[in-house]
């Protein structure tokens, strides 16, 4: 069914996205984090984090907690103290908007993510995008720890990967697409 | 500015892009512009191989010439198309942007999505030049609110036509269906290219009288989102939409004229080529200047509407119109005050247009005022076709949110008035976003929450407290409440810093949240010293929840 409204709709599939961006974040976090963290899986969860049989998340502090499941789960290893870390991403065909990125900070607050991405075919709405621009609550609403931000990224289906100019912040603009 | 107090070309080209469609960010030093596309892509227009007229979309799909005598039918592959988010992005990197950086000192960057791309100026390490700028428009920060600045009527021509030039890369439109039924020499069919002004009353006609003015330039008419001039014989607002009138103003000029003028936007730029090369092949032989009016005689008259006194229009043209004209004249048209002043009757100019007429002007009123009723009284009787059903119904969970907003708007007047001791009100505003609600229905209220303008969320139930000048939300669920639905709330918190947020369901909430809070209460605040609360809706009651 999903398949058929997309058809009709001219929007990407969500299982085909969900897919997609497993495949760039594995390949992001193998370039970006070789030589920081081992990269244990991405993957892309059927239950919720608490409920997951995986064994590097029972491993991690208060995972019982993690009632949530993201559309694409990183799970790294840090080299120099062993600690595990987690990478969340979700991810929507439409224009994104405050409540998916509401629904990020809560869930990055929450595991304290070494990254938290949100992603879509068709990057920000406009209105929140006009609102991400003022830099008080671009933080408000992006930042989720010390020196933490979410990052917000299109999806360019027609190159099949990230558009360089969706990323929000800007700042992490050179870190997402080079 | 250069030293000698002038403005500029690449500053004036700048001002132009602000003043279609410019914010200003105060606090960050920042300005972004938006360069609307709408639609992905967008189609020339064509022309019969065999006779060179105007061909137009047929009803059996493909092309037909509009020439009587040949008719021939063509397909629609011949148009030309551009893409407009991709041709928009590499005209702002390749063009605007180094254009722009040969004389203004700032870090440039471009974001966006497919139906609109923004440029963002960051002026952080050029502090001056940024109070430079915000200072053409003070102490307005958008541009629904912007205005020409009026130092640019003592700029050189250069910067005048590069203040033109931004406007147009912003706010024109060069589209195939903007065409005029007029016959030339050589063809039919007058194309058309506008300015879009959105939400600002203002610009059009200062825009209109800056081109005449400037340029010696005429403009073909202004279609104002008046629903005198959009729903003139009421048939959208009996037959399908009744605020269908609410749209963008758009000053529409012929392009034959512009061209001192050009766009920075390749794909705006190409398609304005095509409709320029077309009428200057058609040959028209007048302006079609809409200066000075036409006459308004009684079968000119239109019908009254109930849009007349909607609180979107400013008050100078909150009311009745019959020509699109006089809401020129009343948004301050110089030209028009001009023809008025020397009119022999002024008033009944400002109903006719006629500098001639002197008679009873109550007289004259009174005529036009029966015509007007007779012809709203033949459009709320006339026959109409039967409305189809919406297809979009309201889904049984929207129906059941909906149902909680009335008792939670009551409950919230009341909790915040004996909170705060002090006057509260609260409103349903689940049905679009906050800004639009106080600009549409509440003006009293944008007075004083002014910084509202810019919250295009949309919180179920608001409550405003008027003498802290203080939001409070409220979120209503008709499921158990669960991260998710926190951290929606939490979005539009974060956003506008209300003095309460709280969170409601008619269900209790699920035992993950409560979990997952009384382990992490901090996830429930969004500001220093303010936490969302939960609570329960049953029975009429709120109940509130303590983790």
């Amino acid at each position: 069914m999903e398949k058929l409204t997309s058809l009709i709709f001219n929007y990407m599939d969500k299982n085909i996205f969900t897919n997609k961006l497993k495949n760039w974040l594995d390949n992001f976090l193998n370039i970006k984090f070789s030589e920081t963290h081992e990269v244990i899986s991405v993957l892309i969860p059927e239950t919720s984090l608490a409920k997951m049989n995986n064994e590097a998340i029972k491993q991690m502090a208060n995972y019982s907690t993690w009632e949530f499941k993201p559309d694409v789960l990183g799970i790294l290893k840090n080299k120099k103290n062993s600690r595990l870390e987690l990478v969340l991403l979700n991810r929507s065909t439409s224009a994104l908007s405050l409540k998916e990125l509401g629904e990020m900070n809560c869930y990055a607050k929450l595991t304290g993510a070494l990254l938290a991405f949100v992603a879509s075919t068709n990057g920000v709405s406009n209105e929140v995008n006009i609102l991400l621009l003022e830099d008080k609550i671009r933080q408000r609403v992006l930042s989720y720890g010390e020196g933490q931000d979410i990052i917000v990224v299109g999806w360019d289906e027609k190159n099949d990967q990230i558009s360089e100019d969706s990323v929000i912040p800007f700042s992490k603009k050179d870190f997402i697409v080079n | 500015m250069a030293e000698n107090n002038t403005i500029i070309p690449e500053e004036a080209y700048l001002l132009g892009l602000i003043t279609g469609r410019g914010h200003f960010f105060m606090d960050s030093f920042s300005i972004a512009i938006e360069f609307s596309h709408t639609n992905e892509f967008i189609a020339g227009i064509a022309h019969c191989p065999k006779c060179g007229w105007l061909a137009t979309d047929n009803k059996n799909g493909g092309l037909k010439c509009k020439n009587p005598e040949c008719g021939h039918v063509l397909d629609s592959s011949v148009k030309k198309t551009y893409n407009q988010p991709l041709s928009t992005v590499e005209s702002l990197k390749n063009v605007i942007v180094p254009f722009l950086k040969t004389s203004i000192n700032a870090e440039f960057d471009i974001t966006g999505n497919k139906s609109m791309t923004i440029l963002v100026i960051d002026l952080k390490n050029n502090k001056d030049k940024f109070k430079d700028i915000t200072k053409f428009f003070s102490p307005d920060t958008s541009f629904d609110r912007f205005h020409i600045p009026k130092e640019l009527e003592t700029a050189t021509n250069e910067a005048k036509i590069e203040f033109v030039n931004g406007l147009l890369d912003t706010s024109g439109f060069a589209n195939a269906g903007g065409w005029l039924n007029r016959d030339g020499k050589n063809g039919h069919g007058r194309m058309r290219v506008y300015y879009q002004i959105v939400r600002n009353w203002h610009l059009p006609v200062e825009i209109d009288n800056f081109m005449r003015s400037q340029f010696n330039l005429p403009i073909h008419t202004i279609d104002w989102g008046h629903p005198n001039i959009r729903d003139g014989n009421l048939n959208d607002f009996y037959e399908t939409n009744p605020t269908s009138w609410g749209r963008e103003h758009q000053i529409k000029f012929f392009p034959e004229y512009y061209g001192d003028f050009k766009f920075r936007i390749s794909s705006k730029q190409l398609m304005f080529d095509e409709l320029k090369a077309h009428n200057l092949g058609v040959k028209f032989d007048n302006t079609d200047d809409w200066f000075p009016p036409s006459k308004i005689t009684k079968g000119k008259l239109k019908a009254y509407h109930p849009g007349e006194n909607d609180l979107r229009i400013p008050e100078s043209a909150r009311r009745h119109f019959d020509a699109f004209w006089q809401i020129n004249l009343a948004m301050g048209c110089k030209y028009l005050q001009g023809l008025q002043s020397k009119s022999k009757n002024p008033d009944l100019f400002a109903i006719t247009g006629d500098i001639e007429l002197d008679e009873d002007f109550s007289k004259i009123q009174a005529e036009f005022d029966i015509i007007r009723n007779e012809l709203t009284e033949n459009a709320t009787n006339k026959k109409r076709p039967e409305k189809a059903p919406s297809t979009k119904r309201k889904t049984e969970k929207e129906m059941a949110e909906q149902a909680m907003y009335e008792p939670l708007t009551v409950f919230f007047t009341d909790y915040l008035s004996k909170k705060y001791s002090e006057p509260a009100d609260a409103f349903d505003t689940s049905a679009g976003n906050l800004n639009l609600f106080l600009k549409n229905r509440n003006r009293e209220l944008l007075d004083v929450f002014d910084y509202c303008d810019k919250y295009r969320i949309k919180p179920d139930v608001v409550g405003f407290l008027e003498k802290q000048k203080a939001l409070a939300f409220i979120e209503a669920k008709i499921t158990p409440l669960d991260l998710k639905s926190l951290g929606q709330l939490m979005g539009y918190c974060f956003v506008a810093q209300p003095i309460e947020a709280i969170l409601i369901s008619t269900k209790e909430p699920s035992l993950s949240l409560i979990k997952v809070l009384k382990a992490r209460p901090d996830l429930l605040q969004y500001a220093e010293g303010r936490m969302i609360q939960l609570a329960t809706l049953q029975n009429g009651k709120v109940n509130f929840i303590n983790i």
